[in-house]
C-alpha cells in the first residue's frame, strides 16, 4: 500500500549506506588484519602492502558511508519528515534550528552514529599521519566500526540494533491508536496527515551547554580507542617498544578532550539541572570519569616509560583498561541497568543489553588475553628505582589515580552487583539486594577525599624531582615553595572559614589537609615553571595541568565544603520526627508573589513571570535585596510547566556570578495549574461591627463600615449607595493585614468590589449591608496564590572549578603538541642514523 | 622487599579500607514489614505509588513536606512522609524507590528515585499515550 505524503527515498539511501558501512568496516577490518600478519612474517611479506591499500580503500567508503548516513538523517530530522520514528520522536518543527543536531545524542541510534562518525575522523587522521602503525591501530579501529555498524542495522528477525531510518507506522507506536486505523485493521493511509508534530527534544537537552557537551564528550570516548590501539598493535606485532612514541601524543589529546567533555556535562549539570551542583557522584558521571583516571594514569606511567624504561607492562595494563572501561561505562548507562539509580534518562530501549555485553567481551577478551600472554616477554628494568627518582613516584600517583577509579567504578556498580548475585538467588533468597547508603555523595567523598591529598602532595614535589635519581640538591629549590605553598594553604584554610562540620572532625581535618596540599601543589608547580623550565612554555605543559589540576582540586573543595543553603525554611511548620532523625529545617522556601520572603541574607521578593513566545517554558523574575541594601539583583530561574502532556515542571536553576561565588537557585514547585480552576465559592458570614469572622488560617475583626458617595469616574445617582467595610485580619503567622471589600449599588444593579489578600489566599466579599450588620462572602482559594516554591544556594570559588579545568586542558595541548614536535625531531634523526628501534635490556 | 613493594602493599591496605568504609555506607533493598523489623536503620524500599489516596504537598503551608500512600512489592500499604518537595510527574510514575526510614506508623524518606514516564522518552507506551492525546500540538 502506498501512504499518502512519505518520504521513502531518504530512508533507502540511508539503509543502504548503513549496509555499506557495515560491509565495508568488514573489509576494512580483514583486509588491515592480514596486512600486519603479512608484514609480520619476514620470509613472506609480499602482498602486505596490497592489503594496506585495500584495507584503507575499505575505511574511505566506510567513512564515506557513515557520513552519508549522518548526512541522510540530519536531513529527515530537519525537513519534519515525522513518517520517521527516529525525527517524530526527537525532534519537532518548533525546536530552534541550534538544537537539530542534539536530536542525534537524544536517542541511542545517533549517539552511536556520532561515536561511528569520530572514529572515521580519528581514522582517517591515523591512515594521513601515523603510517608505521597504521595497520594495528587502523584494524583494532575497524573492527569497532563493525560493531558500531550492527547496533545500528537492525536485522530484521533478530533483536539486534536498533534503525534509525524506522518508519513510525512500523515501529508499533501507532498499532494501538484506533484513530490511525482503517476499517480493516491497518493503517489509514493518510495517517500522516494525523501527525502534525514530533515529540520534539526533551526540554533538558534543550540548553547551549547539551550542543556541544555530548559531541566532544563523544570524541573523548571515542578517542580512549587510539592508544588502546597502539597499544594491542604493541602487543600483537611484539614491537613492545616503539607504538609509545607515537601513542604519546594520542594519549594526551585523548585526555584533554575526554576531561574537557566531561567537565562541559559538569557544566550542564550545574546550569540546567537540579541535584544542586556540577557533580553528584552520579552514575553517568562516574562511568565518563572512570576511563579518564586511568587514561591519566597511563599517560603518566607511559611518560616514565618515555624517559627511564620503566612501567611498560604497566602501562599496557592501563591504556588497555581505559578503553575497555569506556565500553563497560557504555553498557552500564545504555543497558537501563542503571535506570533505577540514575537521573540520567537513558534507557534500555533499542539497543539491548546482550548486545553492549558483547560490544565489551570482543574487545576485552582479545585485549587482555593478548596482554597476558605476552607478559612475560614485554620487556622490564629488574634494578629497582630509586626513592628519589621522579618516576618512582610517578608510578605512586598513577597507581593511585588507577585504584580511586576501581573504588569509584565498584560503587557505580552496584546494579550489576545485584544482577548477578540476583542470578544465584533461588526462591529463598540468600542475597538481599544492596544498595547505597544514606548519605551517597558523601560515601565517594571521604574515600578520595584522602586520594586528594595523596595527589596534591606527589604532584607538588614530584615534579622538583629528576628522572633516575636526584639525590638531595632538589630539596634546596623545594625549600622555597614548599614554605610559600604550606603557609598560602594554611590562610586559606583560615581566612577561607573552610569549616564543614556536618560529618566527623576526621573528615574535616582531611579536608583541610587536601586544601592545604592542593595550594601547596599549585604554588610548587607554578614555581617549578619558573625555577625548573625557565620559563619555557613549551615544555611546561605537565606543570601546567599541574597547576590546573590543583586549582580545580582548590575550587571541588571549596565549593563543596562551603556550600550555603540559603533557603532554609524558617515559616514553615516543622514535624517532630522523633528520636533518631536527622531532620533539618527544610531547603524548599515558598515565595507568594509580591510578598518580601527572609532568606538568610537576603530579602527576596517574586516580583512576576513571563512565558515564551512558542512553548510553556515560564520565567520567574525573583528580586534579591542584600538586608545590608548593598546590592540589589534578579535572578530568573525557569521551568517548562506541563510540557507535552507531563506534568509538573522541569526546571532550569539561574545564577548569580561573582568572581568568587554564586547565587543560585531554581523552582522545586509551582501552584498546580490543574487546580488553577477556581472551584471554590464564596461562603457567607452574617457580622455586625465588632464581630469576628473566621478563616483557616486565622481571623478577621469587621472594624466598621461606612456609606461614601465619591468614587472617581463613576456618578452616583440619588438612589445609588456604595459601601466599604474595613476588615482588620489576623493571620496565625503573626501577620496583621487589612481589608476593605467594597458594594456599590448603581441604576438597581449591584457590584461587588472583592478585597483579595494574595498572602492569606483569601477573598472577602461585601454582599450586604443594613446599618451596622453585614453579609460577608468569604472565599478561601488555591487559585490566586501564585507562588513559587524554589532551593537556594550560595556556591563560594566555583569559578576556580572551571578555571582548573580550562588550564588543565591547555597544559595537556601544549605537552601533545612538544611530544608531537619532538617526535618529529627524532624521526629526523633517525633518518641520518641507521633507523633502529629503541630497546630497553632485559 | 622493594620499595614498590611496600608502596603496593600501603596502596592494597589503603584501597581494603576504603572499600570497608564503603560496605559499611551500604544499606539493602526491604520490604515495608521487613524495614519494621530494622526501624532505625536506612533503608531503601520499592513501592509503587497508592493513586487511590492523593498526595498531599501544599507548597505554602510547608514546601517540605510531601504525604503519600505506597504500596510495596509484597502489596502491603504504608504511608509515606517524604521531608522534601512533591516531585513532578510523581502521580504518573511507575515506581518510586523510597529512601529512609520506617517510624512508627508510616516511612519517613529524604530521597525518592522516581521511575517516570517522562524520564524515559524512549519508552513507546508512553509515546502512544503522547499521541493518542494529541498533545504532540499542544503548543
Amino acid at each position: 500500500m502506498n501512504y499518502i505524503g512519505e518520504h521513502l527515498l531518504p530512508g533507502k539511501l540511508g539503509h543502504f549506506f548503513l549496509l555499506l558501512s557495515f560491509v565495508s568496516s568488514i573489509g576494512a577490518t580483514l583486509s588491515y588484519f592480514i596486512s600486519v600478519q603479512k608484514s609480520r612474517s619476514l620470509a613472506n611479506n609480499a602482498g602486505a602492502a596490497q592489503w594496506k591499500k585495500l584495507g584503507r580503500l575499505f575505511f574511505a567508503l566506510e567513512v564515506v558511508s557513515v557520513f552519508a548516513v549522518f548526512s541522510i538523517l540530519f536531513y529527515i530530522i530537519s525537513n519534519h519528515y515525522f513518517e520517521y520514528k527516529y525525527a517524530w520522536q526527537h525532534s519537532s518543527r518548533s525546536l530552534e534550528k541550534e538544537y537539530l543536531l542534539s536530536c542525534f545524542w537524544e536517542g541511542q541510534e545517533g549517539s552511536f552514529l556520532l561515536w561511528s562518525i569520530w572514529h572515521c575522523v580519528l581514522g582517517s587522521l591515523i591512515i594521513w599521519k601515523e603510517k608505521e602503525w597504521e595497520g594495528p591501530v587502523m584494524t583494532v579501529i575497524a573492527f569497532a566500526q563493525v560493531l558500531l555498524a550492527t547496533m545500528l542495522l537492525g536485522f530484521p528477525g533478530l533483536h539486534m540494533g536498533s534503525n534509525p531510518f524506522l518508519l513510525l507506522r512500523n515501529s508499533g507506536v501507532l498499532d494501538n491508536a484506533p484513530v490511525f486505523s482503517d476499517m480493516s485493521g491497518g493503517i489509514r493511509q493518510d495517517y500522516l496527515s494525523m501527525i502534525k508534530d514530533g515529540n520534539d527534544l526533551n526540554p533538558l537537552l534543550q540548553n547551549y551547554w547539551m550542543v556541544i557537551h555530548p559531541p566532544v564528550l563523544f570524541m573523548g570516548f571515542a578517542s580512549t580507542i587510539v592508544p588502546f590501539a597502539f597499544a594491542v598493535g604493541g602487543l600483537w606485532t611484539k614491537k613492545y617498544s616503539a607504538w609509545t612514541k607515537p601513542a604519546l601524543p594520542w594519549t594526551l589529546f585523548s585526555a584533554a578532550v575526554l576531561g574537557t567533555g566531561i567537565m562541559m556535562g559538569a557544566a550542564w549539570a550545574y546550569e540546567s539541572l537540579n541535584f544542586g551542583g556540577y557533580w553528584a557522584w552520579d552514575p553517568v558521571e562516574n562511568a565518563s570519569l572512570v576511563p579518564w583516571l586511568i587514561l591519566v594514569a597511563g599517560l603518566h606511567t607511559l611518560v616514565i616509560y618515555r624517559h627511564t624504561g620503566n612501567a611498560l607492562r604497566t602501562t599496557f595494563l592501563f591504556l588497555l583498561l581505559s578503553f575497555l572501561f569506556v565500553l563497560y561505562s557504555t553498557y552500564l548507562t545504555r543497558s537501563g541497568d542503571l535506570q533505577d539509580t540514575s537521573v540520567h534518562a537513558f534507557t534500555g530501549e533499542g539497543i539491548t543489553k546482550w548486545h553492549l555485553r558483547i560490544f565489551l567481551l570482543l574487545f576485552a577478551l582479545p585485549g587482555l588475553g593478548l596482554f597476558f600472554q605476552r607478559y612475560k616477554s614485554i620487556p622490564f628494568i629488574a634494578k629497582e628505582e630509586e626513592a628519589s627518582s621522579r618516576e618512582f613516584w610517578m608510578f605512586i600517583g598513577s597507581l593511585v589515580l588507577f585504584l580511586a577509579a576501581l573504588l569509584i567504578i565498584t560503587m557505580t556498580s552496584i546494579p550489576v552487583f545485584n544482577k548477578i548475585l540476583g542470578l544465584f538467588n533461588g526462591q529463598e533468597k540468600t542475597f538481599s539486594t544492596i544498595a547505597l547508603g544514606e548519605d551517597a555523595t558523601y560515601s565517594y567523598n571521604r574515600i578520595q577525599i584522602f586520594v586528594a591529598l595523596i595527589l596534591g602532595l606527589i604532584t607538588g614535589f614530584g615534579m622538583y624531582l629528576k628522572y633516575k635519581s636526584t639525590g638531595t640538591a632538589f630539596l634546596k629549590k623545594l625549600f622555597l615553595p614548599a614554605v610559600i605553598g604550606l603557609i598560602a594553604g594554611i590562610l586559606v584554610v583560615y581566612f577561607g572559614k573552610v569549616n564543614y562540620q556536618e560529618k566527623t572532625v576526621g573528615y574535616m581535618v582531611a579536608i583541610w589537609a587536601a586544601v592545604v596540599t592542593a595550594v601547596f601543589s599549585l604554588v610548587a608547580n607554578a614555581g617549578y615553571i619558573f625555577t625548573g623550565l625557565k620559563t619555557n612554555l613549551k615544555r611546561a605543559g605537565g606543570a601546567i595541568s599541574h597547576v590546573g589540576f590543583t586549582t580545580l582540586l582548590v575550587g571541588i573543595l571549596i565549593s563543596s565544603s562551603k556550600k550555603e543553603v540559603l533557603s532554609y525554611n524558617t515559616s514553615g511548620i516543622f514535624m517532630d520526627f522523633g528520636k533518631g532523625s536527622k531532620e533539618k529545617a527544610g531547603e524548599n522556601l515558598t515565595l507568594l508573589k509580591g510578598v518580601k520572603t527572609d532568606m538568610g541574607k537576603f530579602w527576596v521578593t517574586y516580583a512576576k513571570d513571563s512565558v515564551h513566545p512558542e512553548k510553556p517554558l515560564w520565567y520567574y523574575n525573583l528580586r534579591f535585596e542584600r538586608k545590608d541594601g548593598k546590592e540589589n539583583f534578579t535572578l530568573t530561574p525557569n521551568a517548562f510547566v506541563n510540557y507535552k502532556n507531563q506534568q509538573g515542571l522541569m526546571a532550569n536553576p539561574s545564577a548569580k556570578h561573582y568572581w568568587d561565588y554564586d547565587i543560585f537557585t531554581y523552582i522545586t514547585s509551582l501552584p498546580d495549574p490543574a487546580k488553577n480552576a477556581d472551584t471554590s465559592s464564596f461562603r457567607t458570614v452574617k457580622a455586625s461591627v465588632g464581630d469576628t469572622v473566621f478563616y483557616s488560617k486565622g481571623f478577621a475583626v469587621v472594624k466598621n463600615v461606612q456609606s461614601f458617595r465619591n468614587i472617581p469616574n463613576v456618578p452616583l445617582g440619588p438612589n445609588d449607595s456604595a459601601s466599604v467595610a474595613t476588615l482588620d485580619i489576623f493571620a496565625r503567622t503573626g501577620s496583621r493585614y487589612e481589608g476593605k471589600p467594597i458594594l456599590i449599588n448603581k441604576d438597581g444593579q449591584t457590584f461587588l468590589q472583592t478585597d483579595t489578600l494574595a498572602a492569606e489566599s483569601l477573598v472577602f466579599q461585601l454582599q450586604k449591608v443594613e446599618g451596622k450588620k453585614i453579609e460577608l462572602g468569604v472565599k478561601e482559594s488555591e487559585s490566586i496564590m501564585q507562588y513559587v516554591t524554589l532551593k537556594a544556594y550560595k556556591f563560594p570559588f566555583i569559578n576556580l572549578v572551571w578555571l582548573g579545568t580550562i588550564i588543565t586542558v591547555l597544559g595537556f595541548i601544549i605537552s601533545l603538541f612538544y611530544r608531537r614536535q619532538q617526535g618529529r625531531i627524532s624521526k629526523a634523526r633517525l633518518k641520518i642514523v641507521k633507523p633502529s628501534e629503541r630497546s630497553v635490556k632485559v | 622487599m622493594k620499595k614498590i613493594h611496600i608502596a603496593l602493599l600501603l596502596l592494597a591496605v589503603a584501597g581494603i579500607v576504603g572499600m570497608s568504609f564503603f560496605v559499611k555506607d551500604l544499606t539493602t533493598q526491604e520490604t515495608f514489614s521487613t524495614a519494621k523489623e530494622k526501624s532505625g536503620k536506612y533503608v531503601v524500599v520499592k513501592t509503587k505509588l497508592d493513586n487511590s489516596v492523593p498526595i498531599e504537598y501544599d507548597a505554602v503551608k510547608n514546601p517540605n513536606l510531601t504525604v503519600f500512600y505506597a504500596v510495596d512489592s509484597k502489596g502491603h500499604r504504608s504511608k509515606v512522609v517524604y521531608t522534601e518537595a512533591k516531585i513532578k510527574d510523581m502521580e504518573r510514575s511507575e515506581g518510586l524507590d523510597l529512601n529512609g526510614y520506617m517510624r512508627d506508623g508510616y516511612f519517613e524518606c529524604n530521597k525518592i528515585q522516581a521511575k517516570c514516564p517522562s524520564k524515559y522518552k524512549d519508552d513507546p507506551a508512553q509515546a502512544k499515550k503522547n499521541l493518542a492525546s494529541g498533545s504532540a500540538n499542544q503548543y
